[in-house]
């Protein structure tokens, strides 16, 4: 098992999970948005095919972040 | 004794009054103003001694009563003379103009004599033509005085006012009108004989009116008994005023209650400031911070950090710009009156791989400064001392959303970083800083246009692209521009050529380009 610490701008939970599972299936147990959310994985950004990846196809054996951001838009407003 | 008989016989100061009320008068009178108004006698047929004399037990009666006092006065005096030129509304409204119609004490009954002096015969003519003051001819008759007097006794009930419209002004008439009024208004008589002493004020023997009245005073002047009502209305008025002190103590204290309260609302909220402070400062000596420290610690796009004070921190980071809308570019390629198409083709080529094939990733770097303290992000420095380049640590082009001295752009980001920090919950709001870097908004024509301009002059030589499928493949836009010429063998001189002047180190002066 490994600790996947999941955060949000709402919510920040830490859940035991099988490594074998991918990231998709811990995100939508946890109830996490990630269509409207840009996801990092201990500091690196997903791809669209990195979802459906499992935790130890991405190399995590013990523990990691994975932080679910809002997609938002810069703009010339300082 | 006498009756007042003339207009100069009827001043306020009685210099007639009997002996046994001249002690008494000073009572007399002000009773009688409290509870009787005279808005305007100028000669005293309402006002004087005599009326104030008649009407005193009366008046002290209904000032004793309880309850009484919110319908006082019981009675408004007027008088008013008038000519007659012949316009009768001129007449009226000289008479009884609008604001007499809206008088804030409506309940009290105004007693209005007026007398006419001229042109008295047509004037009762038109009045008596006019619908709107209807006499009341029964009491008419008794206050005329003799067959050549013309009087009219009228009551408007909207206005509550009676007119005594005369056309010869009396003080025998006026008596008449103040012996009517206590079975007109029904007012209470203070004793059973009072209508007696009335009737006779209204006649023309004053001594016989005087003897009739005399015992009502005699109680009141000669025994210790004429000292009651003074000192009952001074006990009330002592009791109104320890009522109003206790009153005005119990708002003053009040009011400073809730001053008080405001004040340690004040200060419990300057507590709970402090300690939210003091629990942030706590937590970032373990806790939330050192999670943010290991977090941190591991992160891979992390290139400089630098302590500002003892609150910020200023990091350095490079990321690949991975949020970006391609329609807007591929409007960009079709609109040739874009400021892209200025740009040589080497440059359009590598955008063109960026955004539209995917074969490049271009990387940028940030620099910024978090408060850990207050919870925000801000501006990586705080003053604009030097040129931007001492600033950034050259790791890769400049993010175009976050340059020094320019722009501090996290758009729709910013609530949602400066929340997370203000939470203590650091991992979340650096994550979303980093989102912020890996977006460009290529809709915001002010800085992209300031970024093209920049990757291809100032900062050619700087890391900006990598490729996707060989990451260790990086390139600056000007390795990339060699790279393209050898691709493209050219047939004539390159296009760029001017990039290469080592006289022209600036980007001004590059022909053709949009700055």
């Amino acid at each position: 098992m490994i600790q996947v610490t999941i955060g949000t701008n709402t919510n920040r939970t830490k859940v035991n999970v099988d490594p074998n599972r991918t990231l998709r299936s811990v995100l939508e147990e946890n109830e996490v948005n990630y269509s409207v959310a840009a996801v990092h994985l201990d500091g690196v950004s997903l791809k669209p095919g990195d979802m459906d990846k499992t935790f130890a196809d991405l190399g995590i054996t013990e523990s990691c972040y994975l932080i679910a951001v809002i997609k938002a838009d810069n703009s010339t407003a300082a | 004794m006498h009756f007042i008989s003339s207009p100069g016989e009827g001043p306020l100061l009685p210099h007639v009054l009997p002996n046994e009320l001249r002690g008494f008068y000073d009572e007399i009178y002000s009773v009688y103003q409290t509870v009787f108004s005279c808005s305007s006698d100028e000669n005293g047929y309402f006002w004087n001694w005599q009326t104030m004399v008649l009407l005193y037990p009366l008046a002290s009666h209904y000032l004793n009563k309880p309850d009484t006092q919110p319908h006082l006065p019981l009675a408004i005096f007027r008088t008013v003379e008038k000519n007659h030129y012949g316009e009768y509304s001129a007449t009226m409204y000289s008479i009884y103009p609008d604001r007499m119609k809206r008088r804030p004490n409506m309940h009290a009954p105004v007693i209005y004599m007026v007398g006419i002096k001229r042109g008295k015969t047509e004037f009762f003519e038109q009045l008596d033509a006019d619908d709107t003051y209807v006499d009341q001819k029964g009491i008419s008759v008794i206050l005329q005085e003799d067959r050549f007097h013309k009087i009219r006794f009228c009551y408007q009930e909207n206005t509550n006012t009676y007119f005594i419209f005369t056309s010869k002004m009396s003080f025998s008439l006026a008596r008449k009108i103040i012996a009517i009024l206590p079975g007109l208004l029904k007012w209470e008589l203070p004793t059973p004989d009072y209508l007696d002493i009335i009737k006779a004020f209204a006649g023309t023997d004053a001594d016989l009116w005087y003897k009739l009245i005399s015992p009502i005073y005699k109680k009141l002047t000669t025994n210790l008994e004429r000292f009651r009502a003074t000192l009952e209305r001074f006990a009330r008025a002592l009791d109104d005023r320890s009522l109003r002190i206790y009153r005005d103590t119990i708002t003053r204290c009040q009011n400073n209650i809730n001053n008080y309260l405001a004040q340690v609302d004040v200060w419990y909220n300057e507590i709970r400031m402090n300690q939210q402070r003091l629990f942030a400062l706590e937590n970032m000596q373990g806790g939330e911070f050192q999670e943010f420290i290991e977090y941190i610690l591991k992160h891979p796009v992390v290139k400089s950090i630098e302590i500002v004070d003892a609150k910020r921190l200023r990091f350095w980071v490079v990321t690949p710009i991975l949020y970006y809308d391609v329609d807007a570019f591929k409007v960009m390629e079709r609109n040739k009156e874009n400021s892209l198409h200025k740009y040589p083709e080497f440059f359009k080529d590598m955008l063109h791989k960026v955004f539209i094939d995917g074969k490049y990733t271009i990387y940028t770097e940030s620099v910024f400064m978090i408060d850990f303290q207050d919870g925000h992000v801000a501006p990586s420095h705080q003053h604009h001392e030097g040129t931007q380049e001492e600033y950034t640590k050259g790791y890769a082009v400049w993010q175009p959303h976050v340059v020094p001295h320019t722009y501090h752009c996290w758009g729709n980001n910013l609530p949602h970083i400066n929340k997370a920090l203000k939470n203590r919950k650091f991992i979340e709001g650096w994550e979303q800083i980093i989102a912020a870097t890996q977006n460009i908004n290529l809709t915001d024509t002010s800085v992209i246009l300031d970024f093209w301009k920049r990757i291809y002059t100032k900062q050619k030589d700087l890391f900006c692209i990598q490729d996707n499928e060989n990451p260790e493949i990086q390139l600056s836009v000007q390795d990339y521009q060699k790279l393209y010429e050898k691709e493209h063998t050219p047939e004539s001189p390159p296009v760029d050529t001017i990039l290469d002047n080592p006289h022209d180190p600036e980007e001004r002066d590059v022909p053709g380009l949009p700055f």
